[in-house]
């Protein structure tokens, strides 16, 4: 209640600045007033009270600037006059003008761009459920501390786990080429294990994620498309799912769409996300490091 | 100097927050009894002093529109004895909190005060 009340006399005594200034000189006029006729009262006259009356006053314009300042109207107005001042001056001397703004506008954007990159990879929290459960596992040897790891060490590790709650990696050598109506195309995507996106926390908008089979050398070749690829490729039609597309010279069926707010920053514009299949080349080398 | 001393007369002039605060206070026990205008609250501060205490009309008004952004008075405006509008100041509920707070501050530092300058 009084905080409304503070609130609505700051406002009235900034837009109703007239009013406000009419009743401050009724005030004071009334005080002169009753001063003069006190003055005449104890004997003088009506001249000499007004004399006096005006010098007790010292000044009523000085008087009303005291009131505005306390009332804290004054701040205001000067920002607004240093404000004013300052345009003036600029457009005095344009020169001087440019390069402040220039040089501001250097040093706003370089604060800007820091922070949107401390913002992105160190206050954000990571866009998955129980991020803070979320780790990355790597190989390491002498000489290389961080390694990527190879499929079947993947496999071997994902089949000795007693440590996580669940093991799934991706390719590091992604890309797809997909053969569309005009021809054979590269896009950007990657294989994943088949618990990839539930280890993630991540479920399909529509459709569904992967089987547990699907990474398996026998299973459904199957692919679950980005909510870009499907608005932008497949129309965003519902009836996407089952459609085959060729990745890779290989027949594969679309089961799934991923949320519109989903990343994965390895592979951000990812639009194809496939299954790892221990039939490919590399996986069936022990020494051919391609997963994470 | 905030306090002039003229022929055993206190003019309290341009303030500084030491007399401020106690104008505000003396402000502040004036009105408490009943709404009053300016003028007469410079006039209920002289009589009640004995006519010690001379309120200048360029240290009352601010600490009145001062005291009224605080939200510790309200103003309207009424017809005063003389038949002629004039606006009238009244203890708010948050005035009253801050006058018995004031009240009971200048005490201590009266007493403080005297305690030092009665001391042989």
């Amino acid at each position: 209640m009084r905080f409304a009340n503070i609130l609505r006399l700051r406002l009235r005594s900034l837009f109703s600045r007239n009013k406000v200034d009419q009743e401050l000189e009724e005030e004071l006029r009334y005080h002169l007033d009753r001063q003069i006729e006190a003055e005449i009262a104890a004997g003088r006259t009506r001249e000499q009270a007004r004399y006096a009356a005006l010098r007790s006053i010292d000044g009523v314009e000085q008087r009303k600037e005291e009131c505005r300042d306390m009332r804290g109207l004054n701040v205001i107005e000067n920002i607004l006059r240093d404000f004013r001042y300052a345009i003036r001056q600029l457009r005095k001397n344009p020169g001087f003008a440019c390069a402040t703004i220039f040089v501001l506008a250097l040093g706003t954007s370089a604060a800007v761009a820091i922070l949107g990159f401390v913002d992105a990879a160190l206050i954000k929290p990571l866009p998955y459920s129980d991020q803070s459960r979320l780790v990355a596992v790597f190989e390491s040897s002498p000489g290389n501390a961080r390694s990527i790891v190879s499929y079947l060490d993947f496999t071997d590790w994902k089949n000795l786990n007693k440590v996580f709650s669940s093991i799934d990696a991706f390719a590091m050598n992604g890309g797809f080429t997909l053969n569309t109506d005009t021809g054979a195309e590269k896009v950007p995507g990657t294989r994943v294990s088949s618990g990839f996106f539930h280890t993630l926390g991540v479920t399909p908008i529509l459709g569904r994620d992967f089987n547990p089979d699907e990474d398996s050398p026998t299973g459904a070749r199957t692919v679950i498309i980005s909510y870009t690829v499907w608005q932008r490729r497949f129309g965003a039609r519902q009836d996407v799912l089952g459609q085959t597309v060729t990745l890779n010279e290989a027949p594969s069926i679309i089961i799934g769409v991923l949320p519109r707010d989903f990343h994965f920053a390895p592979y951000g514009g990812a639009e194809f996300w496939g299954t790892l299949r221990s039939s490919d080349a590399c996986e069936q080398q022990r020494g051919c490091h391609n997963l994470m | 100097m905030l306090l002039s001393v003229t022929e055993e007369r206190v003019f309290l002039s341009k303030p500084t927050d030491l007399i401020q605060g106690t104008l505000d206070l003396l402000i502040l026990k004036t009105i408490a009894l009943q709404p009053m205008h300016g003028w007469a609250i410079a006039q209920r501060i002289r009589q009640m002093s004995g006519e010690v205490l001379q309120v200048g009309q360029g240290a009352l008004y601010p600490a009145l529109h001062k005291l009224e952004q605080n939200g510790w008075i309200r103003s309207e405006w009424l017809v005063s004895d003389n038949n002629r509008r004039a606006k009238y100041y009244t203890l708010t509920k948050a005035g009253r909190k801050v006058l018995e707070q004031e009240t009971a501050q200048w005490e201590r530092l009266a007493a403080a005060i005297s305690l030092i300058v009665r001391a042989v």
